[in-house]
């Protein structure tokens, strides 16, 4: 599942469309789907973006969400010359300014962007200092709470520059401002998000929900101890890793159905025999 | 800014995370400059990137950074009672780099750091002087330098070797070990042996190697490796380490190994050999299992005071069919068992 929150609906509106996503919540955030992508409009600053966060991710299966993929996207201001609006940067580098602490996306892919970092700020109107590159109010929030439910290769922020804070231009910038940013870089956001489930789905984990299915099965079906369904999930593993591919012969064990403990034993050592020669 | 131009894995040290502290260090410009096209993202601490708690490091050995630190604290350490100590009485490591650039399915450092990329601690002077303190407490001291990392594979970026050679030259009293897989022995040309500079060749039958030690060189070239620093008098130790149970056909596979490394190089020049079964400390194993995909992982061992390890039986024959075989052309007495 492919999750992505905004501050701001002029952000999103162009996503949606692009993805086609339908509204199905209204409050306590707008959320938008399809078959394999969310968005979430969380508002603006810290606190919004952590619940929007922890709202859309809430549902993930922890144990199996290897291609599930995060995405803070909106626009941000730059802090330093080198940055021109209407430029997509990858953030390499995530402060929380109040905090003073780091949050670092593994990036394992050449997405052929532009990269920089970014901090994460309480509020625009008060003085605060430039250590980064560039400046937002969403994205630490949102990557430490997606980092609960994520691996650090899943969670990205992607944000487009829409003002040149180092000129210290106070100018508003207008929604339909921010939707022609976006406009201009759909493309190249669709890509990354292709480019990003590709390579999860490329690289699945060794243990699959289905492994795990199949070992509760046989371990309800026989009645295994706790520690007999460990030491099976291991057996299980051995096998998978040294035959590549999965058991099939435990699935003849479903039918059977031990008398008592001791016939159960039995039939254990049996399969542990089978799945470690 | 960077922009590159390809859509795909990133190459190896794409990301070069510094910290702050050692940004302006000579060493860091210079591995800086031999990666061009890498981003460079500065950071406060090294724990910071390679500490962090939700990593994949299995998907990171696709393509892992690089960190650039400085050591603060804990200059070297006590060796553990998993390693071989070669009976000395002082015998301690030290790590100035963190991982490995290989990609051995037993290797413990896949349970024990959180993370596949690679530190380099760049304040090597620091680690001098708090090893010559150590020394001024000591008669003799044994350390191994390349525990926690295959270290030589990175000298043509970090260059440590010189540093080293140069420390271990004048300090008589230290006798280091560099242990390696790698098949880089004309770094080594350019000095003159020295009796207390080690070099270590971890060795496995190739079956093993082709196996279970992805991205290493292959056997031939690890003992051709060996012969040219033999030629050229470098005491050098072999480590038949860990001892890998394949199933019924593991005698086969190590007689025709044992046959073939006595067959190329000449085994009594050899420093000492040290033998050993896979062992691993239980916590370490259990982290290993939750992204590995090798049969190493899921073998069902035993359990002694948190050591996992083949069961007792079984690894006494491994022990002892290696080590009856090498007796036939090596001093006993020079073969380290563990």
């Amino acid at each position: 599942m492919i999750n992505i929150l905004c501050a701001l609906r002029a952000e999103a509106e162009e996503i949606i469309k692009k993805y086609r996503l339908k509204k199905i919540h209204d409050k306590p955030f707008e959320i938008f789907i399809s078959n394999d992508v969310r968005l979430i409009i969380s508002g603006i600053g810290k606190v919004n973006a952590a619940g929007a966060t922890a709202f859309i991710l809430s549902d993930l299966d922890i144990d199996f969400n290897s291609t599930d993929i995060f995405i803070n996207f909106g626009i941000c201001g730059a802090l330093q010359k080198e940055y021109v609006v209407g430029e997509l940067i990858l953030c390499n580098k995530v402060l929380d300014y109040e905090m003073r602490k780091n949050f670092f996306t593994d990036i394992l892919i050449d997405y052929g962007l532009y990269e920089a970092s970014i901090q994460t700020i309480n509020n625009l109107d008060e003085q605060y200092d430039f250590l980064e590159d560039l400046v937002d109010m969403e994205a630490s929030a949102a990557f430490k709470m997606a980092s609960k439910f994520l691996y650090t290769h899943q969670i990205y922020v992607l944000k487009i520059v829409s003002d040149l804070v180092y000129e210290k231009s106070n100018e508003r910038i207008s929604r339909g401002f921010v939707k022609n940013l976006v406009k201009n870089k759909i493309e190249t956001i669709i890509n990354f998000v292709d480019v990003t489930e590709s390579f999860l789905k490329n690289n699945p984990p060794f243990f699959q929900r289905e492994d795990l299915e199949l070992i509760e099965e046989v371990s309800n079906s026989l009645k295994l101890t706790f520690s007999q369904q460990e030491q099976l999930k291991n057996a299980y593993c051995f096998y998978k890793s040294q035959n590549r591919c999965e058991p099939a012969f435990l699935k003849d064990y479903l039918i059977i159905k031990p008398e008592n403990s001791k016939e159960r034993n039995v039939i254990f050592d049996q399969i542990k025999h089978q799945l470690y020669s | 800014m960077i922009k590159s131009n390809t859509n795909y894995i990133a190459n190896s040290f794409s990301h070069i995370y510094i910290e702050n502290s050692v940004f302006d260090f000579p060493i860091t410009q210079y591995i800086i400059d031999r990666f061009p096209r890498s981003k460079i993202v500065r950071i406060e601490n090294y724990n910071e990137v390679f500490s962090r708690k939700n990593q994949n490091p299995y998907l990171q050995k696709l393509s892992p950074s690089l960190i650039v630190g400085e050591k603060k604290e804990g200059f070297f350490y006590k060796g553990s009672r998993l390693c071989h100590n070669f009976e000395e009485e002082h015998f301690y490591y030290t790590n100035f780099i963190l991982n490995c650039l290989f990609d051995c399915d037993y290797c413990y450092l896949k349970g024990m750091n959180l993370s596949s990329n690679i530190v380099f601690f760049v304040n090597l002077n620091d680690y001098f002087n708090e090893i010559a303190r150590l020394l001024n407490t000591k008669n003799k001291l044994y350390l191994s330098i390349s525990y926690d990392s295959d270290i030589l594979i990175f000298d043509e970026i970090y260059p440590f070797l010189n540093e080293w050679y140069n420390f271990v030259e004048k300090n008589p009293k230290i006798t280091v070990e560099i242990r390696t897989k790698s098949v880089l022995w004309k770094k080594f040309i350019k000095y003159k042996s020295l009796d207390n500079l080690i070099l270590s060749w971890s060795l496995a039958p190739s079956d093993i190697i082709v196996q279970y030690e992805k991205k290493t060189p292959s056997l031939e070239a690890r003992l051709n490796a060996i012969s040219q620093l033999l030629k050229r008098d470098w005491k050098i130790n072999l480590a038949l380490d860990p001892l890998i149970y394949t199933g019924k056909p593991w005698k086969i596979i190590y007689k025709e190994f044992l046959e073939y490394l006595v067959t190329k190089i000449d085994i009594n020049l050899i420093n000492s050999i040290t033998v050993g079964v896979f062992r691993i400390p239980i916590n370490y194993l259990r982290r290993m299992k939750s992204f590995s995909n090798s049969p190493i992982s899921f073998f069902p061992y035993e359990t002694v005071e948190g050591v996992a390890s083949y069961p007792k039986d079984l690894k006494e024959e491994m022990l002892n069919y290696v080590v009856l075989f090498l007796e036939r052309y090596f001093n006993r007495d020079k073969i380290y068992i563990k």
